[in-house]
């Protein structure tokens, strides 16, 4: 398993191009989210910028196996765009120690399940998230933040990350929606 | 330039999260999972969560996952695990508790509020 991390100017086209069709495969075909479709098989929306921050997992056979997009909250990014509700009138971060994660996803494409946690189904989703984490720390980040269900954040305790709720949840069609928080420890940083 | 949020967190002393007043939100079962080999009459864990938010507060919020246990005296729904929330502990002098102390704190608040009938009765009303 390999691991590359850096904006699209800086990733080889070939892993850009595995991981927007990577993103198709787990968000629009496996889960069903109702994206903006280009027609091509491949998943990319507004906040896919020039100055974004892949993670991107590529397995023995080169097919990508994991994905993690992070921005920087000083610049729009998608609970700022599109899910503020989710703090209940309180100001999104608009922190340079803040950066957000999104489209997040470690699958393994043997497993029939798609519910909602499948985009975990992978056990190199640890390894993924603190790949992630490690790569916001060198930009400066102290903490992600996250649009989670529930599952996820109970998910993410259970495998030992301090990660919180930012807010009340939203429910939607019966499952609560967080604003999540992910600590970036300086411990478990050292650690992996 | 640099908004507010930081953490994320809440800073409450003790006494501020003991006058909140707890309002249950959404509870659920967990997911069945299936294992080859499952069969009548096996075992099973019954588990889900819970979440509340404080009605005199409404920027609160804490959830906590839960098991059914069998005991002689009957079934009981018990806590599993630290409460997840954007609540902080501090103390009188505003110094933060550290996050799995307070998190411990907050637990012992949730173990006195009786929870269990509004999750049994949502849980029954959800899946009915």
């Amino acid at each position: 398993m390999d691991i590359f991390a850096g904006t699209s100017g800086g990733l080889a086209p070939e892993i850009m191009f595995g991981l927007a069709r990577f993103r198709h495969q787990v968000f629009v075909q496996r889960l069903g989210w109702q994206l903006e479709e280009r027609g091509d098989g491949l998943e990319l929306d507004q906040f896919d910028r020039p100055d974004t921050v892949y993670v991107v997992a590529r397995d023995e056979s080169g097919e990508v196996a994991g994905s993690a997009r992070l921005l920087p909250t000083t610049k729009p990014y998608l609970l700022g765009e599109v899910f503020p509700t989710l703090l209940h009138g309180e100001p999104t971060p608009r922190n340079t120690e803040v950066w957000e994660l999104s489209r997040f996803a470690a699958v393994d494409f043997s497993c029939r399940s798609t519910s909602a946690l499948s985009q975990f189904s992978s056990p190199i989703a640890v390894n993924m998230l603190h790949a992630a984490m490690r790569v916001a720390a060198e930009r400066g980040a102290e903490r992600l933040i996250t649009v989670s269900p529930l599952g996820v954040l109970r998910l993410l305790r259970r495998a030992g990350f301090h990660a919180h709720p930012a807010a009340p949840p939203l429910v939607v069609e019966g499952h609560p929606l967080f604003a999540c928080i992910i600590e970036i420890e300086r411990n478990t940083e050292a650690a992996h | 330039m640099n908004n507010t949020l930081t953490d994320g967190y809440l800073r409450m002393t003790l006494d501020d999260v003991l006058a909140l007043r707890f309002t249950h939100l959404i509870s659920g079962l967990d997911q069945h999972v299936d294992l080859p080999d499952q069969f009548c009459g096996t075992s099973t864990t019954i588990s889900g969560y819970t979440e509340w938010v404080a009605s005199n507060d409404r920027t609160v919020t804490v959830g906590w996952d839960w098991i059914l246990e069998t005991a002689e005296t009957g079934i009981r729904c018990l806590r599993v695990g630290q409460p997840r929330s954007n609540v902080l502990i501090v103390d009188l002098e505003r110094r933060p508790f550290d996050w799995r102390t307070s998190e411990a704190v907050i637990g012992s608040v949730v173990d006195s509020i009786p929870w269990q009938e509004s999750a049994r009765s949502a849980l029954a009303e959800r899946y009915a």
